[in-house]
């Protein structure tokens, strides 16, 4: 828009060049009600196509990261463009756990058809309802009963006629059967009468070895006999076993049929069902004992109301459902994201209970996550917050190596917990993977994870601004109207929409450009809907968003407002007339989340004879950044190479933010700091009405800066608190020209002639401006002219090293040790 | 007539050991409906045991079939405190359970004639005797052709569908050998018959009907069991308002 060429160095710049605003008529609309709507984002080309082809890729390390700042519609143009396309993708299958009948620490996934697991589910439901109380009436009928009783009865009266044979003879063989708490003890009779000891005793040896023997042998046999009942009893219940398995096998049978037909040509569930019918018959007995604790607990309720399938003995019959189509659901593949993508969120748990103190689990409590949801489609996660989420993106990263997902916990990977869990099978996965964050984070993934360049292959970088052209200010036009009629706001009119355009070029910080940062200017049009109607306007005027404008800076600025009143009172000292040696108005920005303003800092420099050391005092008390000290030593560079080059540099001199009490970093000083070096050297003072702000290089030329509206304001503050006196200005970079979109009141105070912003190219057209003097070029001989601004600083280093070397000669050791 | 509704039924339950005892006090448990009101247990001990315990003459043989040196007295002593304590416990838990009054003695002598003997003042007796086999055998009367007012074979049949098992009715008409000849095959959770008016009245009768069923035999009528001793301050007294 602007060619700071045409800026005339060290002179005041036109006050319309410093706030190109939009000009409303320019638009060609009266309001934004009369736009067609827009589809997308614009000024997004790059990132848009990065999706579309994250999107088209099957291959399953083509995942996308999106980067960008936020605000920028990089999540709402991610979900719009793959809810489109997901849409027109097939559906994928559905997944279900189900019993290994097995194996039941490692259930079985089963891959079914779209919609099929739901009818699974209310399948394998029915059977267990309609079992229970088909297995109940075969239980309770004639036929069952009689053949069991008949079982029954063989076997007992197996082991009672043993017993009675025994009976028998033992009372044959004049031997009592008597019982006692060990047992039954055989003890012989003569004369009706149980033998005593001391019967015993008295009786021939010969009859005593008699009885002996006949005890002895009759307790073999009675031995024997109660040894068998166990082995007759198993012989038992395996017959009633037989029994059991072919009359329920015609019950299980029957109505698995009707399940087997209702999924026919489905492999997976058939061989599922076969296992089925085979652990049903096997266990059928669980059906009598629930029947009844129903019936002894549910007196009043009738048997068919009972649904037997919530029984959790019948848990085991149950189909786990991980994922499945409904009918009216949308159809195409899904779109899934996961706000809080913990582990257990993102793969799945196995959640357990606590039982009698213990914990325990079955398959149905094995609980799907977003990555099942997500299958056969899209993922889109926060990067942040998944990477702050403990083991969940060396879990994401696992599933998508082995295109599996596999559900472990995170006790159980960390060792933490020692308690029966399971193995599910894992379930293959196809699905794309979007993650969402800022540049800072793909550059560490980048950069510390070597898997990540493999799995995410694709990146989508979201510009910030746009170019600014009268075809881009037409897009954007259309993006306001189309935000406000998306949020029910007032139409916004052109003025509305100008005013808008030149907060989002102070947003963009170029005039040049306009900020895609919709979010932040979404909030501004809402805020200014609000105004507008709370004066009862049909739409959004100018004078709202200036009004949300200004409220927004009034919320946000009481920090600032309590600078300036120190300011003010002088408990922070700033000069904004008169003229001083070595002191400057340096400006800088601070900056608190989303608002940032600036203020002056008054920076002075002394200097005196030395080593050839220049202090940062901010450096050396640790309050100075990198890139000041960066900036301090570029001023060394600068005088050394500058001045008095043929005699030794012998210059100490010190430099400092006076009441900075904080941190200070960046270079955007390190012009200011060389004025104030360069007065102090030649003594010249420097007008205090200026700020300054740039920064240098060691060739003396002043380079761009960041926020040069907010340090033009604030120095303009502070000049309007302590009164304005047409002789004050700021000093920026001619490079910076370009981005100047100052507010309406400092433009006034330009054009009143009350206020002044320069630019410059170099320190010498800065030193002029400052000290109203010649900077003065080294003449034909080499030589500054001596009244010179150049001239006079040359002189006192020249002064500095002749004071240096007479100081040395006189057997004095050199300042810091060094040759003079 | 055994119903359910008829109140103040007094039960005793006796057994020579803890074995039996448990087994009589399952069947108890299941017709604990029938209007029983008092429970009495009484834990006899056959002193003719430590008579005839001793090597050579005697041996012993545990449920399980295990073969074992038969006790000395000490043991046997020390067996039936035991098993007596373990009956008492169990008895006073199914009365706290079914809130019944309940009393519990120890008695010497010989088991079936001792407990007939204190069941004289009891409306019904119930002989421990461990079952053989681990599954519950059918519930047998005995009882008239004609059902009459005994109840022995309306009791039967509730007792084998509360255990759910078979119930039969052998006819009180039957030679009493050809009974107890029956009995003898059969493989019985209890035997079900009635002093009053059975065949089976005395102590030496049900001793002989005990030794045939091998498992717990309930005795209705147990007053009209004819008294073999006419009295004796081991019999326990009436449970009335005693709490063991």
């Amino acid at each position: 828009m602007t060619d700071h060429a045409q800026t005339d160095p060290g002179q005041p710049i036109a006050a319309n060049r410093l706030r190109p605003a939009c000009d409303p008529a320019s638009l060609g609309f009266a309001t934004t009600a009369e736009l067609e709507p827009i589809e997308g984002l614009i000024g997004q080309d790059r990132a848009m196509e990065a999706i579309r082809l994250a999107a088209g890729m099957r291959a399953s390390d083509f995942n996308l990261f999106v980067q960008g700042p936020p605000g920028t519609g990089r999540r709402a143009s991610v979900d719009a463009f793959l809810g489109r396309h997901a849409a027109t993708l097939p559906e994928p299958d559905d997944w279900a756990y189900v019993n290994n009948f097995d194996a039941p620490h490692r259930p079985r996934a089963l891959r079914l058809p779209p919609g099929v697991a739901s009818k699974l589910k209310d399948e394998m439901e029915d059977v267990v309802d309609d079992l229970a109380i088909d297995i109940a009436a075969l239980f309770e009928s004639d036929d069952y009963q009689a053949a069991n009783r008949a079982i029954n009865e063989e076997f007992g009266e197996q082991q009672e006629h043993a017993m009675s044979e025994f009976a028998e003879k033992a009372k044959s063989e004049n031997v009592a059967l008597m019982r006692t708490p060990m047992g039954i003890m055989l003890a012989a009779i003569k004369d009706g009468e149980v033998v005593k000891t001391d019967h015993f005793e008295t009786l021939p040896e010969d009859e005593q070895k008699q009885i002996e023997e006949k005890i002895g042998r009759l307790q073999a046999e009675l031995s024997e006999i109660l040894r068998n009942a166990p082995k007759l009893d198993r012989d038992r219940r395996r017959r009633i076993e037989a029994l059991n398995a072919e009359m329920l096998g015609e019950v299980v049978a029957s109505r698995l049929r009707e399940a087997r037909d209702a999924f026919a040509g489905l492999d997976a569930v058939q061989a599922y069902l076969a296992t089925v019918e085979e652990d049903l018959i096997g266990n059928a007995e669980m059906f009598l004992v629930v029947m009844q604790q129903q019936q002894q607990a549910d007196g009043p309720f009738p048997e068919s109301v009972h649904k037997a399938h919530s029984n959790p003995v019948f848990q085991r019959y149950m189909v786990n459902v991980m994922v499945t189509r409904e009918e009216d659901d949308a159809h195409g593949a899904p779109l899934e994201s996961e706000d809080l993508p913990t582990l257990d969120r993102l793969t799945g748990r196995i959640e357990h209970a606590q039982q009698m103190g213990a914990l325990f689990t079955n398959f149905m409590m094995i609980k799907p996550g977003a990555l099942h949801r997500a299958n056969g489609g899209y993922l889109v996660l926060d990067a942040r917050r998944l990477l702050s989420e403990p083991m969940a993106w060396p879990a994401l990263k696992q599933c998508l190596q082995s295109e599996s997902i596999t559900i472990t916990s995170m006790g159980e990977r960390l060792s933490l917990v020692s308690t029966t869990s399971l193995e599910p099978d894992p379930i293959p996965m196809n699905l794309r993977v979007v993650l969402i964050g800022d540049r800072m984070l793909y550059a560490l993934l980048v950069t510390l994870d070597p898997d990540f360049g493999e799995l995410f292959k694709l990146q989508a970088d979201f510009e910030e601004s746009i170019e600014r052209s009268d075809e881009s200010q037409a897009l954007f036009a259309r993006v306001i109207g189309m935000r406000a009629t998306k949020d029910g706001l007032h139409p916004v009119s052109a003025a509305g929409v100008a005013r808008l355009m030149d907060e989002a070029v102070r947003l963009a910080e170029d005039a040049s450009k306009l900020s895609l940062h919709l979010g932040a200017l979404g909030d501004l049009l809402r805020e200014a809907d609000y105004y507008a109607g709370q004066n009862r306007r049909d739409q959004i005027e100018a004078a709202d968003v200036d009004m949300a404008v200004r409220q927004a800076d009034r919320r946000a600025a009481r920090i600032k407002d309590r600078m300036r009143e120190m300011v003010r009172r002088k408990t922070i000292l700033i000069d904004t007339g008169g003229a001083r040696v070595g002191q400057v108005n340096g400006l800088s920005v601070i900056g608190l989340g989303g608002y940032r303003f600036g203020r002056p800092s008054r920076i002075t420099a002394r200097t005196r004879m030395g080593g050839g050391e220049l202090i940062d005092i901010e450096r050396e008390v640790e309050l100075g950044g990198p890139l000041h000290s960066k900036g301090v030593l570029i001023l060394s560079g600068y005088l050394s190479a500058t001045y008095a080059l043929d005699v030794p540099y012998s210059l100490q001199a010190s430099l400092v933010f006076e009441q900075s009490y904080g941190g200070v970093d960046g270079d955007s000083a390190s012009a200011a700091e060389l004025f104030a070096l360069i007065s102090s050297l030649s003594g010249l003072p420097i007008d205090q009405g200026f700020g300054v702000t740039g920064s240098v290089n060691q060739n003396g030329e002043i380079q761009a800066i960041g926020g040069v509206n907010e340090k033009i304001e604030g120095f303009f503050e502070t000049c309007l608190d302590q009164g304005l006196t047409g002789a004050q200005g700021v000093m920026i970079p001619a490079a910076n020209v370009d981005h100047l979109m100052l507010r309406q009141d400092v433009v006034d105070a330009v054009r009143d002639g009350t206020f002044r912003v320069i630019a410059i190219r170099t320190i010498d057209e800065g030193l002029a401006v400052l000290t109203g003097r010649d900077p003065g070029t080294r003449g034909a001989d080499g030589v500054y002219p001596p009244d010179s601004v150049n001239g006079l600083a040359e002189a006192r280093l020249r002064g500095f090293a002749d004071q240096r070397l007479k100081f040395a000669q006189a057997g004095n050791k050199p300042p810091n040790g060094q040759g003079g | 007539m055994v119903d359910a509704e008829q109140r103040h039924r007094r039960i005793l339950v006796g057994a020579g050991s803890y074995a039996d005892a448990r087994a009589a006090l399952a069947i108890l448990d299941r017709i604990a409906g029938f209007g029983i009101t008092d429970i009495g247990g009484l834990f006899v001990e056959d002193r003719g045991l430590m008579e005839a315990a001793a090597p050579r003459m005697s041996a012993l043989v545990s449920p399980r079939g295990a073969i074992r040196d038969a006790p000395s007295r000490q043991v046997l002593r020390l067996m039936w405190q035991s098993d007596a304590r373990a009956f008492r416990d169990r008895l006073r838990q199914l009365a706290a359970r079914r809130a019944l009054r309940w009393s519990f003695d120890r008695l010497p002598g010989d088991p079936v004639a001792g407990l007939c003997g204190a069941a004289q003042s009891w409306d019904w007796l119930l002989i421990g005797h461990l079952p053989s086999g681990a599954r519950a055998g059918k519930v047998v009367g005995i009882a008239p052709a004609a059902e009459g007012g005994d109840g022995v074979g309306q009791l039967t049949g509730a007792l084998a569908q509360s255990l759910r098992t078979g119930a039969e009715v052998i006819r009180d008409s039957l030679p009493e050998d050809e009974i107890l000849a029956r009995l003898e095959r059969v493989h019985a959770a209890a035997v079900v018959i009635d002093a009053a008016g059975g065949p089976f009245r005395t102590a030496a009768q049900i001793r002989a009907l005990l030794a045939a069923a091998r498992c717990p035999v309930l005795v209705l009528g147990a007053a009209r069991i004819p008294s073999l001793v006419e009295h004796s301050t081991q019999i326990p007294a009436s449970p009335q308002g005693k709490g063991g």
